[in-house]
């Protein structure tokens, strides 16, 4: 594992990042959060369609739990938005999205009539986590373009050819933990992974470690590690010390994420505390590199 | 006119008379010479023509000749305009330019081809007068194709625009840099105030993999690395944040290292936006000079179209803001540019709104500013808002406000989606 860690610090990726805000073959949420049916934590998620011709999406919800999928179809016209709450789902004419009551990761990808590239490249998305205590995480969906013209078949491949692949390492500015204890929960900055390789044909659950490496203002640098299965949600102090203020000895934290079995879709909520209320945002990485990856759909 | 057609009629009563008198029509007729059928119909229609057209000099009898009744029919059937309706309209799918970008993006290199381009760039005039790239709408554009190629986001940038930094009390906002790349690198930066579009600038060292923050109002300084960012305790409304890497070696590799993001927050209500800058890659190798020339060439082309999903604004929840930017700025001249925004507003049923309005230098609207952003005028609870600049391109953002659980308040930053390119300059001092 130190060999391994070495071997990365000392190369810098080379393959290609996907490039974000452009319109897309494939998106992915890394989070939906529902919890009380909604009335404690729930998500808007938010759907458009950036072409002139109509489309048609297949979406799969996966809890982090089971790593199942929750299969739906959704129909946009040309641009049309649209946005429903996770925790009622909803319907639509063609498009019925069902209610979710879980916590986990939305997929969804662009079924094409033509198989040219631009009638992949059609979609963006953004979703918007709010809880009854004030908190809100928006986000944009990570998106990635379709390179090659052909189908969509159940094999989704993110390898640079087909599609963009995906980023292999992701890269947070963070705010430390002031390091207090007991832990306060709704001040304390948490990071969500998710999956980029993902069999949901055949419900294989997909496990990695994932590598932290952290830079403090003064170039000093940590690392840290942490295994996950299917998607997850942790605390960043409880990933390790190194992302308090008492230990990294500065406000800020440069912080790298990179899967090593699988490469992972990354999200960072900063928390931090204000007077009031604490204070929420969702944080998005710059991109480094990419690595293949292979997400396998059902089919029908 | 009536005599003529009733003369038209008669003859017509006599050819079909003469034809039944025969004992029945058929192509077959016309060729065993029982009664000749082409003479017929050929007489038939010089009847008809010399009559309809009888003032004006004739058509042609070999016309007359070749269109045989049948095939007169058809000609006129066979052409229908449907078909090249239907031809017209696959240009949709010539919006695929698109993606002949991909192509360019997997192969940087291709990029770095052109580096062959002469640096005229610093002859050329500043602002962005570039011709407005054709719209094929019917004047929506909402529904045009937007040409060029935008930026590529969440990459390392060798240039961040940070649109929306707020310190008047009691909102402040923490600025957060981060060097990509493993050497050292300097920054060259400007706050720009929106209320008169004074600049203040400053530099930034950062050492290799270095993260940097500090809170706008109070600003930070470090003898060792020689940076000092002056403090905004004395700017009034809001400003933006402009950085350049200033590179030590022309290779791209030494300008594309950095990424930003800014959390504006209220201390008092706890109101937080945290979004991240919008960045533009160096595309071409080259010293840097002050004069970033987002031309698609140079760096990466401003976006000509920022596509968001937006929550519309509802009774009794404080309206969201939509903050712009312009992309061309000449800080040298102190020159603020002036543009029209033109919005188009896309509800769930497709119907389509639109507003537009004037800013200078920079701008922040309320949605309460816009009847076309409620919902009570548009009637969904989302809209796809596409806005553009008219004489330069824009930067833009949006701080969302919506109820939750039992009307609590939410604030959440919403970054647009990008398409098309389009030039812009921006001038250091």
């Amino acid at each position: 594992m130190a060999a391994a860690l070495v071997l990365w610090c000392s190369q810098a990726a080379t393959a290609a990042s996907p490039p974000q805000r452009l319109p897309s073959a494939l998106i992915i949420y890394p989070l939906v959060v529902v919890e009380g049916n909604g009335a404690t934590t729930d998500t808007r998620i938010e759907l458009v369609n950036l072409s002139n011709r109509h489309i048609e999406l297949g979406c799969i919800y996966v809890p982090a739990e089971t790593c199942t999928g929750f299969d739906f179809r959704v129909h946009l016209t040309p641009n049309q938005p649209i946005s429903w709450l996770a925790s009622r789902g909803t319907f639509n004419g063609l498009t019925a999205v069902p209610p979710f009551s879980f916590s986990g990761e939305l997929k969804c990808f662009v079924e094409p009539d033509q198989e040219s590239v631009a009638a992949h490249n059609a979609i963006q998305g953004r979703a918007a986590v709010f809880g009854a205590d004030g908190q809100t995480i928006g986000y944009s969906a990570v998106g990635f373009l379709r390179l090659t013209d052909g189908p969509l078949t159940n094999e989704i491949p993110l390898d640079g050819v087909t599609y963009t692949q995906c980023p292999d390492e992701q890269h947070f500015i963070f705010l430390a933990s002031d390091g207090s204890t007991p832990i306060v929960p709704a001040a304390e900055s948490e990071l969500v992974i998710a999956p980029c390789s993902e069999d949901l044909e055949n419900v294989v659950t997909p496990s990695t470690v994932i590598q932290f490496r952290i830079y403090n203002e003064f170039e000093e640098q940590f690392s840290a590690s942490t295994s996950v299965f299917c998607s997850a949600r942790r605390l960043l102090r409880q990933l390790g010390n190194v992302f308090t203020r008492p230990v990294l000895g500065t406000d800020t934290g440069h912080l790298i994420v990179r899967g090593v079995q699988t490469p992972v879709l990354a999200l960072v909520v900063d928390r931090f505390l204000t007077p009031p209320a604490p204070a929420t945002a969702g944080n998005e990485p710059a991109l480094r590199g990419g690595r293949s990856a292979l997400i396998r759909i059902p089919r029908f | 006119m009536r005599p003529a057609r009733t003369m038209q009629n008669a003859i017509i009563s006599v050819a079909l008379a003469a034809a039944l008198g025969v004992g029945g029509a058929g192509p077959a007729f016309g060729q065993t010479g029982l009664i000749d059928w082409s003479n017929v119909a050929r007489a038939l229609g010089n009847a008809l023509r010399s009559w309809r057209f009888s003032p004006y000099p004739k058509p042609t009898p070999t016309t007359a000749v070749a269109e045989t009744p049948t095939r007169a029919g058809t000609s006129t059937r066979t052409a229908p305009p449907a078909r090249t309706e239907t031809s017209t309209r696959v240009p949709t799918r010539t919006r695929t330019p698109s993606h002949t970008r991909q192509p360019t993006r997997t192969a940087t290199e291709t990029r770095t081809a052109t580096h062959t381009r002469p640096p005229t760039r610093t002859a050329t005039p500043r602002p962005t007068s570039t011709p407005l790239p054709p719209v094929t709408n019917d004047g929506q554009i909402a529904f045009g194709v937007a040409e060029g190629i935008p930026p590529e986001q969440k990459l390392a940038s060798a240039f961040i625009v940070l649109p929306y930094i707020v310190t008047t009390p009691p909102f402040n906002t923490r600025i957060e840099l981060m060097n990509m790349s493993n050497e050292q690198i300097t920054l060259q930066c400007f706050y720009v105030r929106q209320s008169d579009c004074i600049e203040v600038g400053f530099f930034v060292s950062l050492t290799e993999n270095q993260p940097l923050s500090w809170s706008a109002y109070d600003g930070t300084s470090n003898v060792l690395t020689g940076t000092a960012v002056p403090p905004l305790d004395t700017f009034d409304g809001f400003a933006e944040l402009k950085c350049a890497v200033d590179a030590s070696r022309p290779e791209l590799r030494a300008h594309n290292v950095l990424q930003g993001r800014a959390l504006v927050y209220d201390a008092e209500s706890g109101e937080t936006v945290g979004y991240g800058a919008v960045g533009f890659q160096r595309l071409s190798p080259g010293s840097y000079t002050g004069v970033v020339d987002l031309d698609g060439f140079t760096y990466e082309s401003c976006p000509e179209r920022l596509h968001f999903l937006a929550l519309t604004r509802q009774s009794g929840v404080p309206s969201s803001t939509l903050i712009t930017v312009p992309c061309a700025q000449d800080l040298l001249t102190q020159t603020p540019t002036e543009t029209v925004v033109q919005m188009q507003i896309v509800n769930e049923f497709e119907q389509v709104f639109s507003s537009s309005y004037r800013f200078r230098c920079m701008s922040k609207q309320a949605f309460s500013s816009f009847i076309t952003l409620s919902k009570s005028a548009v009637g969904t609870d989302t809209v796809h808002l596409i806005i553009r600049g008219v004489s330069t391109p824009l930067i833009s953002l949006i701080v969302d406000r919506f109820a939750g659980q039992n009307g609590t308040l939410h604030t959440t930053a919403n970054e647009p989606f990008l398409e098309g390119g389009r030039s812009a300059t921006v001038i250091f001092p």
